[in-house]
């Protein structure tokens, strides 16, 4: 240390460990709620020291469609989150179950920097996304085979150059809809098929986790969903290329 | 005395605190056609307008837009419900028929 160092800056910062958002949405105390105006049923949660949430509970209004077709909107986010880490492509903001005031639902991270995706109809909004990105959420949306990726279903961050999908419910991946994924046909008009090597690479990995992804507790339809997108996994490996729905 | 049916829309801003967009208004009475009350140059509003929304309610075909009445009317919580964008469901109110 020389002459006229403070000590405090010969001190090395610890490398700070990677924050576990999962975690926090499980286990982070929750000290504020407030219901949101709407028919479907959301509480925006403040969590200590550690941002925002949006809570939403399992029996809504929407889920009384859904349930007599034994599709429950917590299992589909959950599964939809999961395949996303299971991908590595952290393109579904983090989900946990979690109980809310005596009502049981989940808790999914709340993304401050982007907007909904129809904020940006008049611009070019592939231009303001990466690349890779882009085609990662492609993939994504052709393994669930989403049937609702409108512009109101994902958000674009455009500070980061980043894409969040989000509503992953009864009409995105039930069966009782049919519209597709609007990231998807644009990857797929715009010849954006070839599957670089990187996503391979993540599709193998997916594919060696699906099968613990769920138990065999699960929903029947939950279990024939995951067949259905492991069944993809295997025609995305196989064929490196993106296919349309 | 005259009946209207509306929904309200509410965006997240980037503190998480919900802002209305929107009231979409049908005259139980006159006409078929929503009129929609909110800034008519938000992104969110332009799309509703010229690209419509679907019929999530019944699941049929093809899209729904202001004109649809009702329908469409019904169907917008079930397009905005996505917590970033919230659509109430169709309420009703009494308004004086000289207001």
């Amino acid at each position: 240390m020389s002459e006229g160092q403070s000590f405090e800056q010969n001190q090395e910062i610890p490398p700070q460990p990677r924050v576990d958002v999962k975690t926090i949405l499980e286990q982070g105390e929750i000290i504020h709620s407030e219901t949101l105006k709407g028919y479907e049923c959301y509480e925006v949660v403040s969590i200590k020291d550690d941002g925002k949430a949006l809570f939403r509970e399992g029996a809504d209004k929407i889920e009384a469609v859904a349930t007599k077709r034994r599709l429950h909107r917590n299992d589909l986010e959950v599964l939809a989150a999961n395949i996303n880490e299971a991908l590595g492509f952290n393109l579904v903001p983090p989900v946990a179950r979690r109980s809310l005031n005596g009502k049981s639902g989940t808790l999914q991270q709340f993304v401050d920097n982007a907007k909904i995706a129809n904020h940006f109809l008049d611009e070019d909004w592939l231009s303001m996304v990466d690349r890779l990105e882009f085609i990662k959420a492609a993939v994504f949306d052709y393994l669930i085979d989403a049937k609702d990726r409108g512009c109101d279903n994902f958000l674009i961050d455009k500070d980061a150059r980043k894409i969040w999908l989000i509503d992953h419910d009864y009409y995105m991946m039930g069966d009782a809809f049919n519209y597709g994924s609007d990231i998807l046909r644009t990857a797929i008009y715009g010849g954006l098929t070839v599957l670089p090597e990187e996503i391979i690479k993540a599709l193998q990995g997916l594919l060696e986790k699906i099968d613990s992804i769920i138990d065999e507790t699960a929903k029947p339809k939950i279990k024939e969903i995951v067949a259905g997108i492991k069944n993809r996994t295997e025609t995305l490996i196989a064929t490196r290329t993106l296919k349309a729905q | 005395m005259t009946l209207i049916y509306f929904v309200e829309l509410f965006e997240l801003d980037r503190e998480a605190q919900q802002k209305k967009i929107a009231t979409f208004k049908l005259a139980a009475e006159e006409g078929r056609v929503v009129e929609i009350e909110g800034d008519e140059r938000h992104p969110v509003l332009q799309g509703i307008k010229f690209e419509g929304i679907f019929d999530y309610k019944y699941a049929r075909p093809g899209k729904l837009y202001p004109y649809d009445g009702i329908k469409f009317l019904d169907n917008l919580k079930y397009h905005f419900r996505s917590g970033y964008l919230l659509a109430t469901d169709v309420k009703e109110k009494t308004i004086d028929s000289g207001a």
